[in-house]
């Protein structure tokens, strides 16, 4: 087997992204995993990248690089305190998980090593035939998803949203509340 | 070295690594973080399945890819919802701990 640079590079893309990926699920601070899932994010823009992929790659770095890991650390800020953050995890749980991540993961590889119709692939820019098909094979999917996205929206701040009760007069630790709240509303 | 195992190998230790978040962290964030990593090895095995495997004729050429985007889509207004029902819980319960939260009503 002679490895190119490309195979170099598609070896330490992935083993940047495995790793970030265990930083997510081992570390106990959970400001240090939001970042570690941000770089995780990262490594699977580029994995998607060496598929020929580039466009999903693109909406991959936009939407869950700069969208989701963002919103994960503003709820982490506005759910606890960022020094005590996760406390000490239940240790029966952890021997548990591990046996059923390990028989998953033994189903995994008699999959992985069924046979595949393999073809090489031809890469080539991918962005117009995705915008094509999805204006033409894939409309209705389309603008539905874009109705579930608006309902997202409303329902999100329908959700995060405080209820002001109007005429109750506020002490220190309700009037702490409602200023939580309101920055909850902001961010969604 | 780029092959479509390498793609599967990948995409299941992710598809592991976010199942043991999903069984074994406390806080509810965490537990959305490992749905996040189960949702991104789906994505690439998408991916991994529209650019390495013979395609049959009657599906477009790249609606794995295109199903990806869908599944991107989702997840973003999956966290959405979700960090907004883990504020709401933590604004009534002033805790997060999934094992701790055993009502849905305050």
């Amino acid at each position: 087997m002679n490895w190119e640079i490309k195979d170099f590079l598609f070896l330490f893309v992935a083993i940047f992204t495995i790793a970030h990926a265990v930083v997510v699920v081992v570390n106990r601070n959970l400001v240090r995993s939001a970042f570690a899932l941000l770089f995780s994010f990262l490594g699977v823009a580029g994995l998607y990248a060496f598929a020929g992929a580039d466009f999903v790659a693109a909406i991959q770095v936009m939407v869950y690089v700069g969208g989701i890991s963002i919103l994960f650390l503003f709820a982490i800020m506005l759910t606890s305190h960022v020094t005590r953050v996760e406390e000490a995890g239940n240790l029966v749980r952890i021997p548990l998980g591990i046996i059923v991540c390990l028989a998953m993961g033994i189903i995994l590889v008699f999959i992985i090593y069924s046979p595949w119709a393999v073809v090489t692939p031809n890469l080539e820019p991918t962005t117009a035939t995705i915008g094509n098909a999805l204006l033409q094979e894939y409309l209705l999917p389309f603008e539905i998803v874009s109705v579930l996205l608006i309902m997202t929206m409303i329902g999100a701040v329908m959700l995060a949203r405080v209820e002001r009760k109007i005429g109750v007069i506020c002490g220190p630790e309700q009037a702490s509340t409602e200023t939580a709240g309101d920055t909850g509303e902001g961010t969604e | 070295m780029i092959t479509l195992h390498s793609y599967l190998i990948i995409s299941a230790i992710l598809f592991l690594l976010g199942l043991f978040a999903v069984l074994c962290r406390r806080n509810a964030i965490a537990v959305l973080m490992g749905i996040e990593l189960i949702i991104n090895a789906s994505g690439l095995n998408l991916i991994a399945f529209n650019t390495f495997v013979k395609q049959s004729s009657l599906t477009h050429a790249l609606s794995g890819q295109i199903f990806s985007i869908f599944i991107i889509i989702l997840a973003a207004a999956e966290a959405a919802v979700a960090l907004a029902i883990i504020l709401s819980i933590y604004h009534h319960f002033r805790k997060i701990d999934v094992m701790d939260l055993e009502q849905l009503k305050y």
